[in-house]
């Protein structure tokens, strides 16, 4: 269906906009299905957190993972589906662990931090092997920017559920990008394909 | 009218810039890169 639509609106603009070529009619397809994508996922978590009651803390993952995630990489769901479960079990895991666990000792949380910059510094980036990215340095760069700022956030506040969340949206992002580096690049296969012919 | 659809595609062509700068977006999955533009 995200394919249909995003197709739908790609020839609606190759028929009205003479200046596309046919390499910009593919970027442009391709971005649609990925903002499509990516709004029906993000509404199927807001509503599901708006009836668990949870909203801020999934807004601070949503921003912790999208201010790490675009830049150090991580792993791909291989259907739409398995992506949407996988997402949901993200945020579900990051919001209760971030209420119910207490806090930790600092000097875990120090070790914790410098065991990540070490592994950001090492593996990141980690594209996506079917879309390779050629500005490695930059998200190198920037993932460690990203990674200093959330670690001064969590040792300046002293509210346990935000730390919490830094700490476990950080740990899943490390953990990702060591699986990542012991298997070698996951990719997807055709997902909107396989969700949407399944279902339909 | 005209003038919209010529923004419209001019957003979604940067847009696509910064998805293919990244590492991957957002969350856990994305639609295939098409074969055509890693030529």
């Amino acid at each position: 269906m995200i394919e249909s639509v995003s197709s739908f609106i790609t020839d609606y603009l190759s028929k009205n906009n003479s200046s596309l070529n046919e390499t910009d009619l593919l970027k442009i397809n391709y971005t649609l299905q990925v903002i499509l994508g990516s709004l029906t996922k993000l509404a199927i978590i807001f509503f599901i957190f708006l009836y668990l009651n949870q909203l801020p803390l999934f807004f601070l993952s949503f921003v912790i993972l999208n201010s790490t995630r675009p830049l150090a990489g991580g792993l791909h769901c291989e259907t739409f589906m398995s992506c949407l479960i996988v997402s949901i079990i993200y945020f579900i895991s990051v919001t209760l662990f971030s209420t119910l666990s207490p806090k930790f000792n600092i000097y875990f949380y120090i070790i914790f931090f410098i065991i990540s910059f070490i592994i950001i510094l090492r593996y990141a980036p980690c594209p996506n092997e079917k879309r390779p990215i050629k500005n490695k340095e930059k998200l190198k760069v920037l993932s460690l920017i990203s990674l200093a700022f959330w670690t001064m956030l969590f040792f300046k506040l002293p509210n346990i559920q935000i730390c919490n969340c830094i700490f476990i949206s950080i740990f899943f992002q490390i953990i990702q990008l060591i699986i990542f580096n012991m298997k070698g690049v996951v990719f997807n296969a055709k997902i909107y394909k396989h969700f949407f012919s399944s279902i339909t | 009218m005209q003038k919209s659809i010529n923004i419209f595609s001019a957003v979604l062509l940067k847009l696509f810039g910064l998805v293919s700068s990244s590492s991957c977006y957002g969350e856990f999955g994305e639609p295939d890169y098409p074969k055509e533009l890693l030529k």
